[in-house]
């Protein structure tokens, strides 16, 4: 249930052409055919009484409250599931059909707490609601008769609580995990009065519950209850808003009492969720207001010394200060910045456009250049945009869904959810994966194919799944001749048709029989609707940007781009990576991807900043840190993100940091990055934060004020006043504001202003004179860059290789529970279901090497090692090991290396040569002077 | 050679069967006879079991109910020969209750051992289905539609209507589904077609498949009838050898196999839809119709579902014509029912007849009234949902729409006999507390109806606020019966309500009552 | 920077251009180290170059040569 009501129209919404017309107490209204009469009731603005009903789910037919008559049908049909016919006339409200909804509920009643004035679902209950409706006024069987009011209350979760005691056995709960989260946790156990819901025998925590909320949402009553309102109270406001997570953006309506967040409650018109959610944004956003948050400036002379808090005014005259000392003694190229894929796109903008026009350079790079920058650049190259090609809907219409490098299911669940009910209708799947991924094998999913390939070996899978595509004439030759460059298209052709492109003479390389290749190369190219869906096991490569383009190729050469279904989708890890690239992170475009040496474009952005703007590109993230250790480059300003935690070769960043003059923090914790820092400035959370963020399918949405800011400011306020401060005035009195000028200076935002966005809830860029409400499907009727341009993807292995010293490959994810590196949910009760990281290892790897299972382990690569506990299980193959990286005191990343994606500089996370032994040593003992930190996952 | 035939029913088994059969085999060892014992289905004379049958030139001469410790005196009485003792009928094929009976599914059970195939075809088996194979799918189906023949489960539905519907649904994927759930108190008539005649159903299986274009078939039949699971397993596995299932039913080239799965354990399995549930891996809940499963069923695709009765008939109207069918039965219920009498009855078992017979003629002519000898104070026709009916209104016509006229419902056939020691109001709330066990769960009035309803009564018989409590039971039987999502819920208040209708009195007995 | 990461860098966008001609390997190549190279890090390659020709990929030194001839135009 939920305080903001939004209307309930009991059942889906049927999807046909076809349409039927019915009459419903006297009113006429026109339907699609299928939908059922309560629907069409309620589209006609009445109600049915329901109770087991909600549009979110399928009909079920079990609380018999929605019982209407039907003239010329015998009894007394349920509304939910008997479906419009031509010329019906139905009558709801009848002597008779409310006598039997009054006596239902007066079932319902005798078997209930009669508390509902303690209850904690009080005003927010649909049975209370119901028996208000029905005008249930006596329960004749009395309440001494069998019940269950001493049904005891499973309380295991830590989020939210099932008191058996209230249940109505509904199966709104069993039904939501089954059909919105595809989980199937729940079910009913026993018979007739003894029916009850159950987490397959077990408590909540122990059963294979993934804690989405979704059958807390569902349920009726205080049955399935959120903790947070059972102690704090019913809230009493609505703010709604996006989550701060991952790369889905799901929409959320914040629930407070007074200026106190009580609960998050997704909501079913966001575009991206449409009422679905996961565990880290239902419920793990105690971070935001948790004690370890510095709300005050804190600077210092340098880092050896304690800090000292100052005011806002002292801090930043302190940055600026230093700022403009450096640039006289080093020149106007010693300084940058950093921006955050967890900043919403305003605060993205300033910094980037305070970097050009106050410092006047182009050393400004984002977060993103360590997650998805080879998908800005493959797609760009390919398609002309650096975006994903579909909106999330689109899967439902897929026939054959290609998951690569990506665990949906863990990484980015709300879009798992979707993809895994479009695979139980019959899609079929391919995964290219080093690891068996859940979705490999789950609750009625079984992958057609599972590629189990080498790590690293990415682009030649894809080239011999081309290659036997053009080999065995199934490219669809209609498509390239009427929407791609035909020049680039024969040298393609021709380059891909090579026999060492063959899956036969690859197959040593990728350890991927060719026959599985051929099979899955035909099961793609027959589609007829085939998507593709990666992460960052395509991006982290040093081939990553060859990869992306790859798979382009893939999509183009079998026509599955510019239409629902098909496409190519990049799964963002971070809620802003699309955004914070779309503003003008990268050291060499302004916003919407323009380059900087572009005359025309720069023209725009002096006129209307009024400042000269550098032509040539700066620096890149990791070009910063190589010349801040040659002493070149002398200070950073850095929003959201750790660097001296999340990026490669730690010891080289740290390295790095210690050798600048000034580094200036932004974040909520004072984290790794700011033990090297001489200005702390404190961020805001989310849940004060005004702006939008953008989401993995372009979709922007807005992020709204929950509470007031803690810091006193806004982010974007912090950035203004340090440009100000340093000789470049930047005012605005609102977002809004911003997201105006952004809207001026891009033409793919041109359309876009927050007036729009609090109408239509959320638009999907491009948007603008073309696009007026967005732009759901791209690349339609032509590519963005007019032709779409094949690209030869040589498959250039990386340099790391298992050695003897190294024998094994270490490969690098995210578990369900834990994001990136941890700094939210490890500050959540999430840590009760993982813990510490540990190194998955098959059995025949840990056999020979004398590991057993939950044994501590060394893990060693030849830049550094760390401890953490070793796993025995056939996820991983022989020869290839898995770690998450949510821990610092596990550090994966203190083993990985300094190799990088040849076209963008992403790191080369996902391989990894080492040697795993084990060790009587304790947890968090990590190699001192080599490397230390973690990846970061945009 | 001189056959001798026991029943290897599990009825007979139960009272001894195996026992005699051992004891008869060692028995004419050590005599040195040479003599094939062949275990035959039952006969369907209950109280006769174990029932012995001995070949002899003047036809087959029966004995019953025969213990192990008649089998040396019998032998000794000439049993090889038909000889004459205590127990003997005399010539099966003359016994009245057997003979008057119009036997069409159960026209081979009792007769042969219902794993012989060649006695199978002499019996005049595979007719039905060779000539299915040769017609048009179109022209079965109009037969099945014209023999009139419905839906023996209980609903009654026209079959051929659901054959039509089935085999013009446009899928690649349809399924024939045999309902051998058999739940019902007082029936059996499934469980002994499928043990001793198991070879009719399947061909009824595979006329319905290869009309309606399915390829497969599943019967589901409960797991307290290990029997019939092992017995149609084998007989399967016979005609598959056989080439009458398989990949090309008989040379036809049209495909068609069956496979058992054993039931859930469930009373409301039985429902069509909670059954396709079950098939489906699922706990065992109602499904809202619409949609219909001759549209979609199994795995939602269209499927053909029916009970054991119902494709146990097929293979005789393919055989002997819709017409001979069609000319059994009384206005729209045509062809034979085969009904169970069970009960407090002197003469317990299968009694298959035309539609039309009365209650009367079936409990005290063929069911030789009550055991006890008491009057027959009450009959429940249609199984634990089914009415109550006095003793005194026996002459109702047993078919479809008669029934229905006299707040009845023929259900699966089983007919259950109680003498003047009942007590009705026991056997109204004994109607609740099964729904309350066996409900699915699903919908309200039936989950938590039915154990509101054993407490209402309860409170009725012992007197506490009786007409406020029958006005409340009164508007829980019409929650259940126009509010229940399926059947379950919907006729559990008819044995209530015709309780109360016929037997006023049994709700009226206690102290407290008295004094009011 | 350190010329060792500027010349690892170079020779890794050259080896992944190659396998279109070498000519249209170094046009690539040129036109990758204009649009996300810094001027300082190009000059500090041809720098090196000049005296280490023989460390370099030929598509490297080519790119070099064409990015000069483009910036004297």
């Amino acid at each position: 249930m939920t305080l903001l009501h939004e209307s309930d129209y009991g059942t889906p919404a049927a999807v046909c052409d076809e349409t039927v017309r019915v009459q419903v107490d006297g009113i006429d209204v026109t339907v699609p055919k299928g939908t059922s009469v309560m629907r069409a009731a309620a589209e006609a603005g009445l109600s049915v009484p329901k109770l087991c009903a909600t549009d979110s789910l399928q009909p079920f037919g079990s609380c018999r409250l929605c019982l209407v008559e039907i003239d010329g049908r015998k009894g007394t049909p349920a509304s939910c599931t008997t479906p419009c016919e031509p010329g019906m006339v139905v009558r709801t409200q009848t002597p008779k059909v409310e006598r039997l909804r009054r006596n239902v509920m007066e079932l319902y009643i005798s078997d209930h707490p009669l508390d509902c004035l303690t209850c904690p679902a009080n005003g927010d209950c649909e049975l209370q609601d119901m028996a208000g409706v029905v005008g249930l006024r006596e329960v004749r069987y009395g309440y001494e008769g069998a019940n269950h009011l001493d049904a005891p209350t499973d309380a295991s979760n830590p989020y939210f609580s099932f008191d058996e005691s209230k249940c109505i056995v509904c199966s709104r709960c069993v039904r939501a995990c089954d059909e919105i989260q595809g989980t199937l946790a729940l079910t009913i156990v026993g018979r007739g009065f003894e029916s009850k819901v159950s987490p397959g025998g077990r408590s909540f925590f122990d059963s294979e519950c993934v804690s989405c909320g979704a059958c807390v949402q569902a349920c009726p009553t205080a049955t399935l209850e959120e903790k947070s309102v059972i102690e704090l109270g019913m809230p009493t406001r609505t703010v709604e808003t996006t989550c701060a997570y991952c790369g889905v953006g799901c929409s959320f309506k914040a629930e407070l009492r007074g200026d106190e967040l009580v609960r998050m409650v997704p909501s079913k018109s966001g575009g991206a969720n449409e009422g679905h959610s996961c565990v880290k944004g239902r419920f793990a956003w105690g971070y935001a207001t948790h004690s370890d948050r510095v709300l005050s400036p804190l600077v210092r002379d340098s880092i050896t010394e304690p800090w000292r808090e100052v005011s806002w005014e002292e801090a930043i005259a302190f940055a600026a200060r230093r700022l403009k000392e450096i640039q006289a003694a080093h020149g106007t190229d010693s300084i940058g910045g950093i921006t955050s894929s967890r900043c919403t796109n305003e605060e993205v903008f300033v910094v980037q456009k305070m970097v050009r026009a106050a410092f006047g350079n182009n050393n400004v790079d984002t977060c993103a250049r360590v997650c998805h920058s080879p998908t800005g650049y493959g797609l760009k190259t390919t398609f002309g945009t650096s975006a994903g090609t579909q909106d999330f809907k689109s899967v439902a219409a897929s026939d054959v869904i290609v998951v690569i490098g990506a665990n949906p299911t863990d990484a980015h669940p709300v879009f798992g959810s979707r993809m895994k009910r479009r695979l139980r209708q019959g899609a079929r799947l391919i995964v290219i994966d080093p690891r068996r991924i859940d979705l490999v094998r789950s609750p009625h999913i079984t992958a057609d194919y599972h590629l189990q390939l080498q790590p690293g070996t990415n682009v030649a899978v894809v080239n011999a799944i081309s290659h036997v595509i053009a080999e065995e004439g199934l490219i669809d030759d209609d498509f390239v001749a009427d929407r791609c460059d035909p020049i680039l298209y024969a040298e393609w052709r021709e380059f891909i048709a090579r026999p060492e492109n063959s899956p036969e003479a690859l197959e040593a390389i990728t350890g991927v029989p060719a026959a599985d290749i051929r099979a899955a190369a035909r099961l793609y190219a027959d589609g007829p609707n085939s998507a593709i869906y990666y992460g960052l096991g395509v991006t982290e490569h040093s081939q990553g940007s060859t990869m992306v383009m790859a798979m382009a190729n893939l999509a183009m050469a079998t026509g599955n781009i510019g239409r629902e279904g098909v496409g190519v989708n990049p799964l963002r890890g971070q809620n802003n990576v699309q955004g914070s690239c779309d503003m003008g992170s990268f050291p060499h475009e302004f916003s919407g991807y323009r380059h900087v040496s572009d005359d025309v474009v720069r023209e725009q952005f002096e006129t209307l900043w009024g400042a000269e703007l550098r032509g040539d590109p700066g620096m890149r993230i990791p070009n910063m840190f190589d010349a801040a250790v040659t002493g070149e480059f002398k200070a950073l300003f850095v929003q959201g993100e750790d660097v001296a935690q999340s990026d490669p070769n730690t010891h080289h960043v740290q390295a790095a940091l210690a050798a600048m003059e000034l580094v200036i923090v932004q974040d909520l914790f004072l984290n790794e990055t700011a033990r090297y820092a001489h200005v702390f400035l404190p961020g805001t959370s989310f849940l004060e934060k005004d702006g939008t963020f953008t989401n993995a399918e372009r979709r922007i949405n807005r992020v709204r004020p929950v509470m007031a800011s803690k810091t006193g400011k806004q982010e974007w306020e912090v950035t203004c006043d340090l440009s100000t401060a340093l000789g470049y005035p930047m005012h605005y009195d609102s977002a809004s504001q911003i997201m105006d000028e952004i809207a001026t200076l891009t033409p793919t935002f041109a359309g876009v202003s927050f007036h729009l966005l609090d109408e239509v809830g959320s638009v999907q860029w491009p948007c603008n004179a073309d696009h007026p409400l967005g732009t759901p499907v791209m690349h339609v009727d032509r590519f963005v860059r007019g032709q779409g341009a094949f690209q030869v993807t040589p498959y250039v292995p990386t340099e790391e290789r298992s050695t003897r010293r190294y024998p094994l490959l270490l490969t690098t994810g995210r578990v369900l529970s834990q994001y990136n590196v941890g700094a939210q949910t490890r500050r959540t009760a999430n840590v009760e279901w993982f813990e510490e990281d540990v190194l998955d290892i098959h059995e025949a790897d840990a056999e020979a090497r004398g590991i057993a299972d939950g044994t501590w382990v060394t893990l060693a690569s030849r830049v550094g090692s760390t401890v953490m506990r070793a796993r025995i299980c056939d996820r991983v193959p022989p020869g290839v090991v898995y770690t998450t990286f949510h821990f610092p005191s596990s550090g994966a990343n203190v083993v990985t290396t300094e190799y990088s994606d040849w076209a963008t500089n992403c790191p080369e996370y996902k391989v990894t040569a080492v040697e795993v032994s084990p060790t009587l040593r304790g947890p968090g003992e990590q190699t001192v002077g080599v490397a230390a930190g973690s990846s970061v996952a945009g | 050679m001189t056959r001798i035939y026991v029943p290897r029913d599990s009825a007979a088994v139960s009272v001894g069967a195996d026992d005699v059969a051992r004891a008869l085999e060692s028995a004419l060892a050590a005599r040195g006879i040479a003599a094939e014992i062949v275990r035959n289905g039952s006969r369907g004379m209950l109280w006769l079991e174990p029932f012995v049958e001995v070949q002899t030139p003047a036809g087959r001469i029966g004995y019953g109910p025969v213990t192990v410790e008649d089998v040396e005196p019998l032998l000794d009485a000439g049993l090889l020969e038909g000889g004459a003792y205590a127990l003997s009928h005399g010539p099966v094929d003359q016994i009245w209750w057997l003979a008057s009976q119009q036997r069409i599914s159960f026209a081979r059970v009792g007769i042969h051992d219902p794993l012989d195939l060649d006695e199978y075809r002499r019996l005049g088996g595979l007719v039905g289905l060779e000539r299915a194979l040769a017609m048009p799918p179109e022209e079965v189906a109009a037969d099945v539609l014209a023999s009139g023949l419905r839906g023996r489960g209980g609903a009654g539905f026209p079959a051929g209507i659901k054959w039509r519907t089935v085999l013009e649904a446009e899928s690649d994927v349809k399924y024939v589904c045999c309902n051998a759930d058999e739940g019902d108190s007082g029936t059996y008539a499934d469980r002994m077609l499928m043990e001793g005649d198991p070879f009719t159903l399947l061909e009824g299986m595979a006329i319905a498949g290869t009309t309606v274009g399915s390829t497969r078939g599943l019967i589901y039949v409960r797991s307290e009838y290990p029997d019939a699971i092992r017995t149609l397993r084998t007989a399967i596995d016979i005609a598959r050898v056989d080439g009458w299932l398989g990949d090309d039913v008989m040379g036809s080239g049209r495909a068609f196999d069956v496979r058992v799965v054993e039931g859930a354990g469930s009373y409301v399995c039985g429902e069509e839809t909670a059954m396709l549930e079950s098939l489906e891996g699922k706990r065992g809940m109602v499904r809202p119709k619409p949609p219909i499963p001759a549209l979609q069923g199994l795995f939602g695709n269209p499927t053909l579902v029916h009970n054991v009765l119902t494709l146990s008939a097929v293979p005789s109207i393919l055989a002997d014509g819709a017409a001979a069918y069609q000319a059994l039965g009384i206005d729209r219920s045509r062809g034979t029912q085969v009904f169970q009498l069970a009960g407090n009855i002197a003469r317990g078992g299968i009694v298959e007849l035309a539609f039309g017979v009365t209650l009367r003629e079936l409990v005290e002519d063929y069911g030789g009234g009550t055991f006890t000898g008491a009057p027959v104070r009450a009959v429940q026709v249609g199984g634990p949902l089914g009415a109550y009916l006095p003793g005194d209104a026996l002459d109702v016509s047993m078919d479809y729409e008669a029934l229905a006229a006299a707040g009845g419902l023929l259900g699966h056939g089983g007919i259950v006999v109680f003498d003047d020691s009942v007590d009705m109001a026991a056997q109204a709330r004994f109607a609740l507390e099964f729904c309350a066990v066996e409900s699915c769960g699903k919908c309200t009035p039936c989950r938590i109806g039915s154990t509101r309803g054993i407490e209402v009564i309860d409170r009725i018989t012992a007197g506490i606020d009786r007409d406020r409590n029958l006005v409340l039971l009164d508007e829980l039987c019409e929650t259940m019966t126009d509010g229940s999502l399926c059947a379950m819920g919907g006729l559990t208040p008819l044995p209530v309500r015709s309780a109360l209708m016929y037997f006023p009195e049994d709700f009226h007995r206690s102290p407290e009552a008295m004094e009011r | 920077m350190r010329i060792e990461t500027l010349t690892r860098m170079a020779q890794q966008i050259a080896i992944n251009n190659e396998g279109v001609g070498e000519c249209e390997a170094i046009e690539r190549v040129a036109k990758h180290l204009k649009t996300f190279w810094t001027s300082a890090m190009v000059d500090e390659l041809r720098g090196y170059a000049r005296g280490h020709a023989d460390e370099l990929d030929p598509v490297v030194l080519g790119a070099l040569e064409r990015l000069q001839a483009q910036h004297q135009v």
